[in-house]
């Protein structure tokens, strides 16, 4: 009897550390933002007036908010095509042994150990009009982080060769899993090594592909250091994403409950992307 | 298929591949492969013949040494120019493809038209009988079923050679019996040059028109199945062709009347003589009397009393009483085994034999049939003698 109780309940012991840091850290705070997204609070944080839908509703006819959303989808565009790119292309370069293979690797992987504020504070002087590198490389004299036209494009560039590290790590391992002889069958079959790409690696890499692209667009929904550090969201709210504006609004504005409002509708669009993807994936990815 | 070119004269001269300066993948290899030969390369792995497959189809660079291809030197030639079809061990079919994909590749690259391929494709799949699996992927067949969609991706284009890498050895043993037959009739039907790779003799006598057997990294002889199995060059070829292979023993020569020449088994468990006679007794006399050589002879070429009489040889072994250690019933044939010289000593015989495990018999050697190869160089002394 004694020892039926035990075995009922032991299971539910040992889940109880995990629960524990799961409920702290993640459900009880989604659980109070879409609380406070339903209300006006305080300055310090605290649910005053029951506003019901009313955040959403101010939120989406916001042009600011509406400017964060089509700034967030250049964002997200640029840094998910731009860092795959880069580490497919290292990877791809790496695959083949070659003398000082371990630098080259080392440099493409690097990007992955760097903090982003760390990367940003480098941008930064890089991107200066007066002193920095590029524009002395370049010989223009480009305000390259105060125009609104090039602010966003280099913010992202950098986030993208920030998450180029990794990715080139997911696609080393997606090149190891290819088998070798199939490309020396290719080229005695004929083909290029153009074609070979195309027909073989790409198909090769499309099941890693996949995962990397879901993370890769959940991370640059995500980012955040970089944009404070080297725009805070201007010129003219012009590198103002989701993520740096529900910042702004919780704690510049003090407006937490529309920050909430903001962080849900960001979940609730990632989640859409998510599910899409694994649809897409069930049809497109084949073997 | 027409249209392409398939004349072939393969030739490689003094080709050479070295891995590092130390160790040559394969040495100062010389041979003519001429069109629509079967030509195998076989011999124990590590020994150069996939390396050797490999330099023709372009795929590992030749150290030193040429390659000629149509009269065409090819040592620089890319493989996709080479017009070669390669059979991989592992099959190397391509796993995001359909097995229709897979046939259709080289063919796609090659620009020809959709309905031209799409006829090909049926025609190979019908010769191969895997026309039910051309929507499948190579993940959803099995090892024999790979093989062929492997072989249909290579003889689907008229190439100069098809160059194919022990493409039987992932088989079970019924169906590379089953294949090797296959392959005998495809190469009749195709009309084409094969180099085929194995490590197994029994592929190598069965396929060739000509087998080149390698032994690290040199050709040891090159010749017919046949001639190759009857008068091999060295105790390594002696050997490594035939199942179960060649008995060996440690003999003394002493020369006796009339060009006999015995040879005494030394360390036999009882003094055994055998007898050669004519002008191969005279020759082992002649040069080796009082030497050490080491005696040849394949298990089919020892009898018993009875029938070493019918042929008229029993008076070329002394009768000695040897006791049966182990006997296998194949079906066709016994296989009985001895122990001599602390080695086993095989003996092929009829399958109504009835000679059990611990009885003794005794056993006639055909002496005509037997090899002697020296005991340093491991030479046949009787190689292009007779």
């Amino acid at each position: 009897m004694e020892n039926n109780v035990k075995r009922k309940i032991a299971p539910y012991l040992y889940l109880v550390p995990c629960m524990l840091i799961f409920g702290i850290f993640l459900f009880y705070p989604f659980i109070k933002t879409i609380y406070l997204s339903l209300y006006k609070t305080n300055k310090m944080g605290q649910a005053k007036l029951y506003v019901g839908l009313e955040n959403y509703k101010d939120l989406l006819q916001s042009a600011s908010f509406i400017n964060s959303l089509k700034v967030t989808l250049i964002f997200v565009v640029i840094v998910v095509l731009g860092g795959m790119l880069l580490g497919l292309i290292a990877a791809v370069l790496c695959n083949k042994a070659f003398p000082g293979i371990r630098f080259f690797s080392t440099s493409y992987a690097l990007p992955m150990a760097i903090a982003s504020s760390s990367a940003a504070m480098i941008f930064q002087i890089m991107l200066h009009p007066a002193v920095g590198i590029v524009n002395k490389l370049l010989g223009l004299d480009i305000n390259w982080l105060n125009d609104p036209n090039t602010a966003l494009i280099c913010v992202a560039v950098l986030t993208a060769w920030l998450n180029s590290g990794i990715n080139f790590l997911y696609f080393s391992a997606g090149l190891g899993n290819i088998d070798e002889t199939i490309y020396e069958r290719a080229s005695v079959d004929g083909a290029t090594g153009v074609q070979q790409f195309f027909s073989l690696t790409l198909p090769g890499l499309s099941p890693i592909m996949f995962y990397t692209l879901v993370v890769n667009i959940i991370q640059a929904f995500q980012s955040f250091g970089q944009i404070k550090i080297l725009t805070e969201g201007g010129p003219n709210e012009s590198t103002n994403v989701i993520v740096y504006s529900i910042y702004r609004d919780a704690f510049f504005n003090y407006r937490f409950g529309s920050a909430a409002a903001q962080s849900v509708i960001l979940f609730v669009i990632i989640m859409i992307i998510t599910l899409i993807m694994f649809r897409i994936e069930k049809k497109g990815v084949n073997y | 298929m027409k249209g392409e070119k398939s004349m072939s004269e393969i030739a490689l001269r003094n080709v050479c591949k070295q891995f590092d300066p130390e160790h040559y993948g394969v040495k100062d290899f010389n041979l003519d492969i001429h069109d629509k030969e079967f030509v195998i390369f076989v011999g124990p792995s590590g020994c150069g013949k996939s390396t050797t497959l490999r330099i023709i189809a372009g795929l590992e660079e030749i150290t030193d040494g040429e390659l000629w291809i149509d009269g065409q030197l090819s040592n620089y030639l890319e493989p996709k120019d080479r017009g070669m079809s390669m059979v991989f061990q592992n099959y190397a079919l391509y796993p995001n493809m359909t097995v229709y994909g897979n046939m259709a590749y080289a063919l796609k690259i090659r620009k020809y038209p959709k309905e031209e391929i799409d006829r090909k494709v049926h025609e190979v799949a019908k010769i191969l009988e895997i026309e039910q699996l051309l929507d499948r992927r190579p993940a959803a067949l099995s090892g024999g079923q790979k093989q062929r969609v492997a072989i249909g991706s290579a003889i689907i284009r008229k190439p100069k050679a098809f160059l194919m890498d022990e493409p039987l050895s992932n088989l079970d043993a019924k169906l590379r019996a089953q294949m090797r037959v296959e392959l005998v009739k495809l190469h009749k039907k195709l009309d084409t040059t094969i180099i085929y790779v194995t490590h197994d003799q029994t592929e190598a006598m069965t396929l060739g028109t000509k087998i080149v057997v390698m032994k690290d990294g040199l050709i040891q002889q090159v010749g017919a199945p046949q001639i190759i199995y009857d008068h091999p060059v060295n105790r390594f070829v002696a050997g490594f062709l035939g199942s179960p292979s060649m008995n060996f023993f440690g003999c003394t020569v002493k020369a006796e009347e009339n060009n006999r020449t015995a040879l005494i088994l030394d360390e036999a468990p009882n003094v055994k003589k055998v007898y050669l006679n004519g002008t191969r007794g005279k020759l082992i006399a002649d040069k080796y009397n009082g030497r050490h050589v080491i005696l040849g002879i394949r298990p089919e070429d020892i009898y018993e009393y009875e029938e070493a009489l019918e042929m008229g040889i029993e008076k070329d072994s002394e009768h000695v009483e040897e006791l049966v250690v182990n006997r296998e019933m194949l079906g066709a044939e016994v296989i009985l085994y001895f122990d001599e010289q602390g080695k086993t000593l095989a003996v092929r015989l009829k399958p109504e034999n009835q000679t059990m495990v611990g009885e003794k018999v005794s056993l006639y050697f055909d002496m005509d049939k037997a090899q002697v190869f020296d005991v340093d160089t491991e030479q046949n002394i009787f190689y292009g003698e007779e």
